[in-house]
């Protein structure tokens, strides 16, 4: 049984297989999946630590790295704009307070002042004012001066000199501007309140609609080292800055970090000062001190904080973020933001995690199919050995598998097709042994049939025998009891009146003895003639004649011929039927039969004056039977059975023993027969018949 | 004679003649009973008792004291007479002694089951034969006490 442990082997991975092909596999597929399946998840568990770093540790990935990075590169870069920024503005400031405090200046300022006053109170057109403050020395001067400042500065639009009283241009670096008056609401957010130094706004241009950041100095009388409270303010310097022309550029001068790199500028309320680079989300363009920036990063910066953070921005996008705040004066503060949008930056890392996960998930899905490729090709043999035990367990023993290959499978089926091959062997055996053991049995079924019939046979047999021997029994007893008491009975009276004839002659009354000794004698005679009788019975059976062909009706005529003289006397018509068949038998004793009967006959006919005897045959239950009729006294059916029984006389007084019938009967029975009489009863005569089985009639006689 | 005058019957049922003339002759001798009657076979014997046919007068039939029966007997036999006496109501109660020369057992049983009053057998010596019939005589007819007989009933 070497098949066995490969086969269980084989069939374990196929044990409770269904239809998934994934079960079916053999240990080795199955291995290779797993560890395939483990090795994708290692790998994405890799590029997940090298993305995002280990969780609880300071690793925090290539992504993490590539943050920081980017963080520490805007804030960097954030510190440089705000000190770029902050630098600029205290310089346009230190600019306008230096021009502010120039005694040429001042000094020129307040000649020029004169002048106007004269002019306001004449009441004069603005182009002899202007006229006048063009060709005025001191006017000269003052162009000369704001001239120069714009030109010690690039990002200088405009410069203007104003009468603080009037608002009225003194000077310009745009000659068209002199002797125009500014709008008191322009002024008043232009011109410092005293003491208050230099402000710095940013504005929208009432000439042009431009943003313009707008520097302003008051000018003041007397020396300005000295307490300012106590100097008037008589005029302002004023210096404009192109916000979207020079700001902008100014602020975009730095290293780009990506191209998404944005800065935002907010005032303290929120508002842009510069456009941004993106549109908002809303759509339309963003319009400097028009649009408000509400997000975490603008928002904490005008509260005037600064750091990094990640979050999102006015366009909703995710952000990496600095923000820093600028104190342009005392009392105002701008908020700077520089940021990047977090996807550009992150984005390609994302990209390659994601193609890592894509990457690994296509590599395990390509993995199952092959493996169930794989699973079905050596499943399908498998599935063909599954089918093929199911056919044989079904009873077809002529399934085979189909083997393939020399693998461990094809093995198997090799196997199995000979354990198939055994089992056939084995079922053709037992059927062959069932064949010859049902025939067996059957024989010995009828054997056995035959011999219950036999049996029975044997009993039917062995229960006529026994009623038989019953009837035997009880007539050998019924003889004995006959014997014993038809013997002792002529004894008795034998000796019974020799007791009397004795006394007789003792008592001297010799009257009866004559009459007594002839009792004994008769009595003697009697007893004498039943011995002999009784022997002649005995001899009936005991010594048998050899058996002749005889015709019945010979041996009836023989028999009347012995009877001659008695039928003679009695005048009786005997008659025999001459046609009475041939029969083997003892000539002796059929004789005797016919003369018994016969004589029987002539008894019992004794009353009637003209006896009748008909010796004849008949059928008899289809049978032969052989009959002696007479007309005589008949026998009552009461007595017809036991006339033939030893002794049994009916008739006390008539002649013989009784033992004539009894010798008929017994010849009778030695030759196989049966006799029996019929009567009607008494007066309708009697008919005695017999039949001799034993003795076939083969031809009729004469 | 018995007590109330009567003349003491006898009723002899024997088929053999011899045996019945030695019986009678041993009765008589002994002067035990004043009439013996004697039947050769059964059927007689049922027709004296029943008086039917020669015995229909009561005058030939009279009622016996004692039934001596052989069993042996033509025609009817000997244990269907006993049986018909102990079946019939007026004569149930007559005493039958059985005499016969059978010793078998099942005579002897069937008699007694059959309510016989007494079994005896004839015996083949002389004395013996005259005394058990002196004796049976004396007994039934002197020491026994005869019981009365029922009437017939009516039919």
């Amino acid at each position: 049984m070497r098949a066995q442990p490969t086969d269980h082997e084989q069939r374990s991975p196929l044990s409770g297989a269904g239809g998934m092909p994934f079960r079916s596999l053999n240990l080795r597929t199955k291995m290779a999946l797993y560890f395939g399946a483990l090795f994708a998840v290692v790998l994405l568990v890799v590029s997940l630590v090298r993305t995002f770093g280990l969780p609880w540790t300071s690793d925090s990935g290539s992504y993490g790295l590539q943050q920081a990075l980017v963080m520490k590169q805007l804030a960097f870069l954030a510190d440089v704009e705000k000190e770029r920024l902050r630098l600029w503005v205290e310089e346009r400031k230190h600019d306008a307070k230096e021009f502010a405090e120039r005694r040429a200046v001042v000094s020129s300022i307040s000649k020029i002042l004169g002048l106007i006053r004269k002019d306001v109170d004449r009441q004069g057109s603005r182009d002899k004012l202007k006229a006048e403050l063009l060709n005025d020395k001191n006017g000269k001067a003052l162009m000369a001066a704001v001239k120069g400042l714009k030109a010690s500065h690039a990002s200088y639009g405009k410069i203007r000199i104003i009468d603080a009283e009037n608002g009225l241009i003194i000077a310009s670096t745009d000659e068209k501007d002199v002797g125009l008056r500014i709008s008191d609401a322009k002024l008043g957010s232009v011109v410092m309140k005293p003491g208050e130094g230099a402000s710095v706004i940013v504005t929208k241009s009432p000439e042009n609609g431009r943003t313009e950041v707008v520097i302003s100095r008051e000018i003041r009388d007397g020396s300005s080292d000295g307490a300012g409270a106590n100097s008037t303010a008589f005029g302002a310097v004023i210096l404009y800055v192109d916000g979207e022309g020079f700001l902008k550029s100014f602020l975009y001068g730095g290293s780009k970090i990506a191209e998404s790199e944005d800065i935002i500028l907010v005032d303290q309320d929120l508002r842009i000062l510069v456009s941004p680079k993106f549109p908002p989300r809303e759509g339309g363009p963003a319009r400097p001190l028009e649009y408000v920036v509400k997000t975490e990063p603008t928002s904490l910066a005008v509260q005037g904080k600064e750091g990094v953070l990640i979050s999102r921005d006015y366009r909703h996008v995710p952000i990496l973020a600095a923000y820093r705040h600028i104190k342009v004066t005392p009392d105002n503060i701008w908020g700077l933001v520089v940021k990047v949008d977090r996807d550009e930056i992150l984005g390609p890392t994302r990209q390659r995690l994601f193609y890592a996960s894509v990457v690994s998930l296509l590599g395990v899905l390509a993995a199952a199919i092959m493996a169930a490729l794989l699973a079905g090709r050596i499943a399908r043999p498998i599935q063909d050995l599954r089918l093929v035990a199911r056919e044989v367990e079904a009873g077809n023993l002529e399934a085979r598998v189909t083997v393939t290959g020399s693998d461990e499978v094809g093995e198997l089926a090799a196997t199995f097709n000979s354990m198939i091959d055994r089992i056939r062997h084995w079922q053709r055996d037992l059927e062959e042994q069932v064949t010859i053991r049902t025939s067996r049995l059957t024989e010995m079924n009828e054997e056995l049939t035959a011999e219950i019939v036999e049996r029975r046979r044997a009993e039917r047999e062995r229960e006529l025998l026994i009623g038989e021997l019953e009837s035997k029994n009880a007539e050998l007893e019924r003889f004995t009891y006959t014997v014993s008491h038809d013997l002792s009975s002529p004894l008795i009276t034998i000796k019974t009146f020799s007791g009397f004839v004795e006394e007789a002659f003792k008592e001297g009354n010799t009257d009866d003895v004559v009459s007594d000794l002839g009792r004994i004698t008769r009595a003697a005679e009697k007893m004498g003639q039943l011995l002999e009788e009784l022997l002649e019975l005995s001899r009936i059976g005991r010594l048998v004649n050899p058996p002749s062909r005889l015709s019945m009706t010979q041996v009836a005529e023989e028999a009347l011929e012995l009877l001659a003289g008695a039928i003679a006397q009695r005048v009786a018509d005997v008659r025999i039927a001459p046609d009475m068949p041939v029969v083997h038998g003892d000539r002796a004793r059929l004789l005797e039969v016919f003369q018994n009967l016969t004589e029987n006959a002539l008894k019992f006919t004794k009353n009637q004056p003209h006896p009748k005897i008909e010796i004849g045959v008949a059928e008899v239950d289809g049978g032969t039977a052989f009959y002696v009729r007479d007309n005589g006294q008949g026998i009552d059916p009461a007595y017809q059975e036991r006339i033939f029984r030893l002794f049994d006389k009916l008739d006390q007084t008539s002649e013989g023993t009784g033992i004539g019938l009894a010798i008929v009967k017994r010849i009778i029975e030695v030759h196989g027969g049966r006799i029996w009489v019929e009567s009607q009863g008494s007066g309708y005569g009697s008919t005695f018949w017999f039949t001799l089985p034993d003795s076939h009639p083969t031809e009729t006689g004469e | 004679m018995n007590m109330k005058g009567e003349p003491l019957t006898i009723l002899l049922v024997e088929d053999n003649e011899d045996h019945a003339v030695a019986v009678k002759r041993s009765l008589r001798n002994h002067q035990v009973a004043n009439e013996i009657h004697h039947v050769i076979d059964g059927e007689a014997a049922l027709d004296y008792l029943f008086r039917r046919g020669i015995y229909a007068n009561p005058a030939d039939s009279p009622r016996p004291h004692l039934v001596i029966l052989d069993l042996r007997l033509p025609k009817v036999d000997g244990l269907e007479i006993l049986k018909k006496i102990k079946e019939t109501h007026e004569l149930k109660r007559l005493p039958v002694v059985i005499l016969t020369s059978s010793q078998a057992e099942k005579d002897i049983a069937m008699a007694y089951d059959y309510h016989a009053n007494s079994y005896v057998t004839k015996p083949l010596d002389f004395d013996k034969f005259v005394g058990l019939m002196k004796d049976v005589g004396f007994y039934w007819l002197a020491w026994n006490v005869n019981p009365h007989h029922p009437e017939a009933p009516d039919v």
